[in-house]
């Protein structure tokens, strides 16, 4: 058990990269863990940063209508690169420039405020609706009685139609299901950039001609060797799916209704099992950590990509659609791809994944005795 | 030896190094080649027209006509449901003034937002001679969002950091606890600054010309204008450049540990910052600089990411000259912590 051991032993040089590394994945899934659902009609709630240089009545008005269905965030400083470069890059769905003599337009039925939105996009159109009614109406109080008159038109704002859900809604368990698909798709990513970064490392030094050359004239059978690496990998492997697992549980603890757990758990098996397999025929190929590191980074990130892990596969182009539907990532995705998805369904991913890990098991194996040979 | 040969030798010593072309050439290339072949669509599609059912005997019928980017047709409930389901309508609305939709949504909210304005018209009890329906209330400042563009940016930005590897390969190779080129070189008279100096120029080089090829290739199969201040563009790679040549130095002094451990820290801190700053998309970005700004304030590589696009497609110089600062300032540190933890080393045995 010495090269076991010796390998748990080097696993063990890498616990400052692992906590960072865990902490890190850990705290940007709480950050992006959404609460509950709703099976009844909620509408759109947009993120809106206001300029309120006006100060009236009127503005508050509307900044207390706004408030009262979205995100708002009011600044008091006009600086117009900072709100485009907000829109620009989606952090807020758009701004709105409420200008000085802001009470005076409304009366007068002038151009009141400024939006700065995609236009392109829906919650544009749904922000431009909203103000546009709410400076309507308040332009026909102006005209009617000669004021505003605030209260009044909050009623009439908030006088809504009834809307019923034909479909099924969000309910409680979609969105548990949806925050534990997303954790788990990121946690597939983490899982094969820590063990390609780790094991392909450790291995890619292991493999030199020079430790090689020492451990065939060791007392130790090839096959024992052999069974020993493998022993430790696949233990390193298992514990670090244990916390990606148990992660997940303790973060969804009392939300877990929904969550298809058993497949989550073989996924996550799987994918390590595969990535061990991959890793394994890289490094059979070469010790140049420089092509280590960079073909892990490669593979991870290109295979999280093309699989739909970071940006919905449904935003791809149809060509984009039909690579992903190839990659041994898609399948780890397509294993918990319902809340209530049974294992006949699952199947054919599980055995897509399996016959991917057997594939590189074997050009490993392949490539490992031919790199023997010739060091010999 | 001759300062220049001495670059060339070592510039020849990293080119023979296939593993390194690809880590710091091939590796950005095709990562950039995946991110323009999925995240054209990033901003999702256009919304051209909400298709909406009702009764013809419904109070908003003709009302909803009206709307410039709504489609109404007439159907009966059951034929409704069946094209909610299938969704081939947004919403249905009923005799009653009640609105059915398949889920929640935007186009969901947009059609109850035109619903709920004709019913408050009604509500506010004011004479209709009093509204203005033709009047344009807003002006619109109209900007096409491009949230791609931040993940090419953040490459751009990481390859700008992979100096970090050179200068860490240096240090561990100058320390003859650490390496055997390291004890001959301690015991040899050759010059320690000339080495350093020599190797920096040569990572810098290389470094540069690993982001040059990017962004060539970016200029040239990417659809938009990612450069458009290119000289700018490239006085902030250089700082960041120069900046990995300062991390990689720290990273390089660390004690007693393996090269090829050592080696991992760069390639996961490096991911972990361009991840923060928007590689994996603008999603990452967005949580982060809104639930722990502190984060992106302190990362070099969201500075060198924000910085290129405020300049290329912002043409906002404001935080130009703050970024090279903090760039240059990460340098200076590392540089002067080195030094003092270099300087007049002895070792009892090697």
């Amino acid at each position: 058990m010495t090269i076991f051991k010796i390998i748990l032993l080097h696993f063990w040089k890498f616990k400052w990269l692992i906590l960072p590394l865990a902490l890190i994945f850990f705290v940007i899934a709480a950050l992006f863990s959404t609460l509950g659902g709703s099976d009844t009609f909620e509408s759109e709630t947009l993120g809106i940063t206001v300029v309120d240089a006006s100060e009236s009545e009127t503005s508050a008005a509307l900044i207390e209508y706004l408030s009262s269905k979205h995100e708002v965030e009011v600044i008091d400083e006009l600086d117009r690169t900072y709100l485009e470069e907000k829109v620009f890059l989606m952090e807020i769905h758009g701004a709105v420039i409420i200008d000085s003599n802001f009470e005076n337009q409304v009366k007068t039925g002038e151009p009141a405020v400024e939006i700065i939105s995609d236009e392109r996009a829906a919650a544009s159109i749904q922000l431009d609706s909203e103000i546009s009614k709410f400076l309507m109406f308040a332009n026909a109080q102006f005209n009617a009685a000669g004021s505003l008159n605030a209260d009044t038109l909050q009623t009439a704002l908030t006088d809504t139609v009834d809307v019923e859900l034909n479909g099924k809604g969000t309910s409680a368990v979609e969105e548990n299901y949806t925050n534990a698909a997303s954790y788990s798709n990121f946690a597939a990513y983490w899982l094969m950039l820590f063990i390609m970064l780790t094991v392909g490392n450790l291995m890619s030094e292991f493999n030199k001609p020079e430790l090689q050359k020492r451990m065939i004239s060791a007392p130790v059978s090839s096959t024992s060797s052999a069974l020993q690496i493998l022993g430790a990998q696949i233990l390193v492997g298992i514990f670090s799916v244990l916390i990606m697992f148990f992660g997940l549980v303790a973060l969804y603890y009392d939300r877990l209704e929904g969550m298809p757990l058993a497949h989550i758990l073989l996924a996550l098996i799987l994918i390590m099992a595969f990535t061990l397999a991959m890793q394994y025929a890289i490094n059979a190929l070469t010790t140049n950590r420089f092509i280590v590191n960079g073909l892990t980074n490669l593979i991870t990130l290109g295979l999280a990509f093309l699989s739909g892990i970071f940006i919905p596969i449904e935003l791809f182009g149809s060509t984009a659609q039909h690579i992903a539907e190839f990659l041994p990532l898609y399948h780890y995705t397509q294993i918990y791809a319902a809340s209530d998805i049974s294992w006949s369904e699952s199947a054919l991913s599980i055995s897509i994944l399996l016959l991917y890990t057997l594939a590189f098991l074997i050009i490993g194996i392949i490539f490992n005795n031919q790199r023997k040979s010739t060091q010999l | 030896m001759n300062f220049l040969r001495l670059i060339y030798y070592l510039l020849v010593i990293n080119f023979k190094d296939f593993g390194f072309i690809f880590w710091t050439i091939g590796y950005p290339l095709v990562l950039v080649t995946i991110f323009m072949a999925t995240t054209s669509n990033l901003a999702g599609d256009d919304l051209e027209e909400i298709k909406v059912g009702a009764t013809e005997d419904s109070e908003y019928f003709e009302a909803l006509k009206q709307v410039e980017f709504i489609t109404v047709n007439e159907m009966t409930v059951s034929e409704a449901r069946t094209s909610l389901s299938e969704e081939n309508i947004t919403g249905y609305i009923n005799k009653d003034g009640t609105l059915i939709v398949e889920e929640n949504g935007f186009e969901a909210s947009i059609l109850e937002s035109v619903i709920n304005q004709i019913q408050q018209t009604y509500t506010l009890g004011i004479p209709p001679e009093n509204f203005n329906f033709d009047v344009d209330f807003i002006e619109t400042n109209e900007m096409e969002t491009e949230p791609q563009v931040v993940m090419y940016y953040s490459t751009v930005a990481m390859i700008s950091l992979y100096t970090v590897f050179t200068s860490m390969e240096l240090i561990s190779s100058m320390r003859p606890n650490l390496s055997t080129m390291g004890a001959r070189f301690s015991a040899s008279p050759f010059s320690k600054t000339k080495y350093i100096l020599a190797s920096s120029i040569a990572g810098l080089f290389l470094g540069l010309l690993s982001n040059g090829l990017v962004i060539g290739y970016l200029m040239i199969f990417n659809d938009s204008v990612l450069f458009n201040h290119l000289p700018a563009t490239l006085g902030i790679i250089v700082a960041g450049n120069i900046a990995g040549l300062g991390l990689g130095f720290i990273i390089g002094l660390t004690p007693r540990v393996n090269i090829n451990v050592k080696s991992i820290v760069p390639v996961v801190f490096i991911v972990g910052l361009a991840f923060l700053a928007g590689l994996m998309g603008p999603g990452v970005r967005t949580v982060v600089n809104r639930e722990l700004p502190f984060i992106n304030q302190l990362n070099p590589l969201a500075h060198v990411t924000d910085t290129i696009y405020r300049v290329n497609l912002m043409d906002n110089f404001d935080s130009y000259w703050t970024t090279i600062a903090f760039l240059i300032g990460i340098t200076v540190v590392s540089f002067f912590i080195t030094l003092i933890a270099l300087r007049r080393k002895q070792y009892d045995h090697i």
